[in-house]
This record gives structure tokens, sequence and C-alpha cells, in this order.
């Protein structure tokens, strides 16, 4: 796969309970090299969205394409390109590490000869090699965290849906799987849950919001820019997001804003020193982290 | 992919204690019984010689262990298949296997197949003790063979029906409870004495086997009883996949 390849469409997904609609009208693209984020509070509709893209539920409206191939008519062909991590990771505990692999890889459909060396290859890469013979059951949140992508990626899937992974680790712990989801390759899409500011900041490239079962924002993180200025004579909020070049003004404090950005910062630097606002400080934000929060708290 | 079910599941069994405690209880339970059976038969041995009576130890010892063993299934299917589907969806691991390449019927067959086999050895020792017997005596191989496949068709029949109740809950103890019910109301149903209700009756189908009288009426009983469950269980898995 080329970095950049569609590798899963959802087109116009929606899934209805009776009367009640768990999510509508959700559009998205995973491309390869690409880390997505789906946020949203609790009942957003965030894990039927999951759910619905890996399989596990099937839409009652739009259709799922997974490299191509409709996941609701073609389940045995597209599936065995998606590994899935859900909320809890999926242990049995009382069958060991190596038994646990096993098996996620024998579900996939690999024979007992890959299933063995899919095993020890996954074990390599996610540094578990010493935990084979362990009892799923005694280990660690984060271990069994680390043992459960394993198991979504034993089959070497091209997409990977993870639900909250970083979720119930202590910091060390969730610092050590964002580096080893950051590091799962340029060939491989990844569409993560999270409420965390840090798993977006350091992963994603794109972040879908959900609310009340509809995507209410889609940003591309990193195509902005944002800025932080100061005004000595501000006009009112309205009349500087009227500036061409600003999507979003939020004002602070004593004549601070934080802009969105969407053309150049030096064109919008050029616009503000025209108008007689007493510009005194533009500071471009090299990371997208005011956007970011922005998001998160919009989620 | 139903033999890596049936294999994942039979491991989950086998590592364990709860199923080798239960089993063991079981074979105790029954072992203590047959002994009783054949002390109760060999006190009573010379009477019947005397009377030239046509029972011997077939009908005296084996058929009741036998039938015993029937309704330790009934009980121990329960024990063992309650957490098949019911565990899977209470701990999360339904998504596994739901975003695997596995049809329902393949899951539904794989986790049947599953408890069927590590119940089977409750069977498997219940005949051992009965040829066991027949070492030192006359035993009706034909009676035997036929009390074998009552044995399998009841073990079908629980293990099915547990599975069924195991899809319809995320409780593994209220599927127990529900199989337990259905299973011991085919048990005794036609204790009331009801004749219309012994067509329901699991004892009234599989005493002739028992007898060692093979009827296609007895086999199309236990036939539909263990068909209908796998179809219900199969739907419940559509149902869960958000298919229906």
């Amino acid at each position: 796969m080329e970095r950049g390849d569609i590798l899963l469409q959802g087109e116009e997904l929606g899934r209805r309970d009776g009367p009640v609609a768990r999510l509508r009208g959700l559009d998205l693209e995973l491309r390869a090299g690409e880390v997505t984020a789906l946020l949203g509070v609790n009942g957003a509709g965030k894990s039927t969205a999951l759910a619905l893209l890996s399989g596990a539920l099937r839409p009652t409206r739009g259709r799922v394409r997974v490299l191509g191939l409709d996941l609701h008519r073609q389940p045995r062909q597209a599936r065995r390109h998606l590994g899935l991590l859900p909320e809890r990771p999926p242990l049995y505990p009382e069958l060991t590490v190596d038994e646990n692999l096993d098996f996620a890889a024998r579900l996939r459909g690999l024979d007992r000869r890959q299933a063995r060396q899919a095993r020890r290859r996954v074990k390599r890469q996610l540094d578990l090699t010493a935990f084979g013979r362990r009892l799923a059951g005694r280990l660690s949140r984060g271990m069994a965290q680390r043992v459960g992508i394993a198991q979504a990626l034993v089959h070497e899937p091209e997409v990977v849906i993870l639900d909250e992974p970083t979720a119930g680790l202590d910091p060390a712990q969730a610092r050590e799987l964002r580096q080893l989801i950051a590091g799962l390759g340029d060939g491989r899409a990844v569409l993560m849950a999270t409420h965390l500011l840090q798993d977006v900041e350091q992963l994603c490239q794109q972040v879908i919001i959900l609310r009340e079962g509809r995507p209410v924002t889609r940003e591309r993180l990193g195509e902005g820019k944002g800025a932080r200025i100061h005004l000595q004579r501000p006009p009112a909020p309205g009349e500087l997001q009227k500036l061409p070049g600003i999507t979003r003004v939020t004002e602070q404090h004593d004549g601070w804003f934080e802009l969105t950005l969407e053309a150049p910062p030096e064109t919008v630097a050029r616009e503000l020193a025209l108008r007689d606002w007493g510009l005194t400080d533009f500071i471009q934000h090299r990371h997208d982290t005011e956007r970011l929060v922005n998001l998160m708290v919009e989620a | 992919m139903i033999g890596t079910l049936l294999r994942h599941e039979l491991r989950r069994h086998y590592a364990g204690t709860g199923v080798w405690l239960a089993l063991a209880s079981a074979q105790l339970l029954l072992a203590w019984m047959a002994f009783a059976q054949l002390e109760i038969y060999l006190r009573i041995q010379p009477r019947l010689a005397a009377l030239a009576s046509p029972l011997g130890i077939t009908d005296l010892v084996t058929t009741p262990t036998l039938a015993s063993t029937a309704l330790a299934l009934l009980l121990l299917a329960p024990l063992l298949g309650m957490g098949a589907i019911a565990a899977e969806r209470r701990s999360g691991r339904m998504a596994l296997l739901l975003s695997s390449p596995v049809s329902p019927l393949a899951l539904a067959l794989g986790k049947w197949l599953g408890q069927l086999v590590a119940l089977l050895l409750v069977v498997v020792l219940s005949l051992s003790m009965a040829l066991v017997i027949g070492l030192g005596s006359h035993l009706d191989a034909g009676r035997l063979a036929a009390s074998a496949l009552g044995l399998l068709l009841v073990a079908c029949l629980a293990s099915a029906v547990t599975l069924w109740f195991s899809s319809l809950v995320d409780q593994p103890l209220a599927a127990a409870a529900l199989s337990w019910g259905l299973l011991l109301l085919l048990w005794f149903i036609d204790s009331s004495g009801g004749e219309s209700l012994a067509v329901l009756s699991l004892r009234s189908h599989l005493e002739p086997l028992l007898q060692g009288l093979v009827s296609l009426r007895s086999l199309a009983w236990f036939a539909v009883l263990t068909v209908a469950p796998l179809v219900l269980t199969v739907l419940q898995l559509r149902r869960l996949e958000g298919r229906d």
C-alpha cells in the first residue's frame, strides 16, 4: 500500500435500532499512513461507528468498503483486512498469551503454521516475547492492552480499529502504547476512538467529532494553522472573523485572541497590520494544540 | 473454522479447574450409584435365578446407571455451556468473534460441538463403567449400543438448549438457570401423569433407547429438539450482528 491510498470508506453510514438512531450519515475515508480520531461524549455513537466499520454490526443504511470490498456483502474477504481492539482487550483469561494470539490468528483465517509464525512476529513487534506462556488473566492492564493490540495486528491487517486504546493506562504505559501505534507503519490506516488530547495531538492526522449519533465536525489536522494575537484596540470578534483567511476567533483576555486560519499566517498578519487595531503580537502556533483543545471541548 | 472453534472451546474448558471438578463430582456420584445398584443386584441374584427371572445385570445395574448418567448430563450441560456465548458478550469478546470472518452458523456449530465433546467425556466414562461391569458378567451389547446412542442424543440436546439460552442473555448464570429449567421440565413433564404430555417428555423418548429399542419417532424427537435451539442460536447471533 502506498501512503495516502484509501483503505476504508464509509458512505452515509447509519444504524437504527427500532425508533433509536444510533448513528446517522457518517462518511469517512481512512488512508494508508494516517491515524484518524473519533471523538465524542459517551453515547455520541463512537462505539456504534467502530462496530459498523469493523463489521461487528451491520448498518441499516450506507455501506463500508475495505480495500474495495463491501464489508457486508463480502464479509469473509473484507474482514481479513481489518484488525479490531475493542474497548476491553478480548482476551481469554484462562488461556496463555500464545493461545490467545493463536486463536485470534486462526479466527482471521490463518492456518496453523501461518498462525504460529504470525504469533512469533507480532510478539517480537510488540515486545511480548517473554510473556507467551503467561496466563492472560494475570497480565497488568497495560500488558493486556498490548496483547489486545497484538491480537488486532496478528494477521497483518491494512486497517486497524482501536477503541480507547490508552484509556485506563498509567502515563508511562499510555506513552509506550502511543509510540507503538505511531509505529504501525505507512501501509496501514488506523481509526481510534479516544477522549485524550495527547492521543489526538501525538497520533492523528484527521479528527471526526460525533454528537448524538451525527458527525458534526471533520478536521484535517495540520491543514489549517493557528495564531495568538494581541490588539491594543480590538474590534468586536465578529469584525475579526470577517477578515479573509480567518475561520474562527476565540476571544481571550486583555486584547488577546486565538485565531484559526485557513490562509497563510503572513497574509493574515498583513491584513491585521493594515487595520487600526494596534497589532502588537502575532504568535503563530507551530502546532494545532489550541484547535485541538477547542475540538475536544466541542466534542 | 468450526474445528478451530471446537478446539478453542475444549482448551478453555479443560484449562479451568471448575470443569474438572464438575466432571469428577458427576463421575464419583455415578460410580457410587453403579456400585449401589450392583450391591442390590448381587443380593437378589440368587432369588432371581430361583425364579428364572429374565432380569439380568443389564436391566438392574447398567440401565439404571446410564439413566442416571442422562440426568447428570442435563445438570452438567448448563454448567459447562452457560458461558459459551453469554460470557463472550459480557467480556466484550463478542466483538472479536463478530468482526472475524466466521459466519454465525460456523460460530454456533463450533461452540455447540465444543460443549458436546466436553460433555461426552461423562458418557464415555459411564459406558466404560458399564463395560467394566460386563467383564464379570454377560452384557447385552446391542442394548448398550442403543443406550450409548440415547446418551449421545441427550448430550446433543442439552448442549444445544444451553447454547441457545447462552446466546439470549449476557449473564452465564441466568443462561444456566434457564437451561436447567427447560431441560428438567422436559425430563419431568410426564410426571403429572398426562398422556398427552408424554410426547414432549425426554424420558419417554430416552427409555426405549435404554431398553435397546431404536425408533424413528425418538430419533426425530431428539433431532428436532437439538436442531431447533441451534437454528435459534444462529438467528440470535445474526441479530447480535444486526442483520435481522
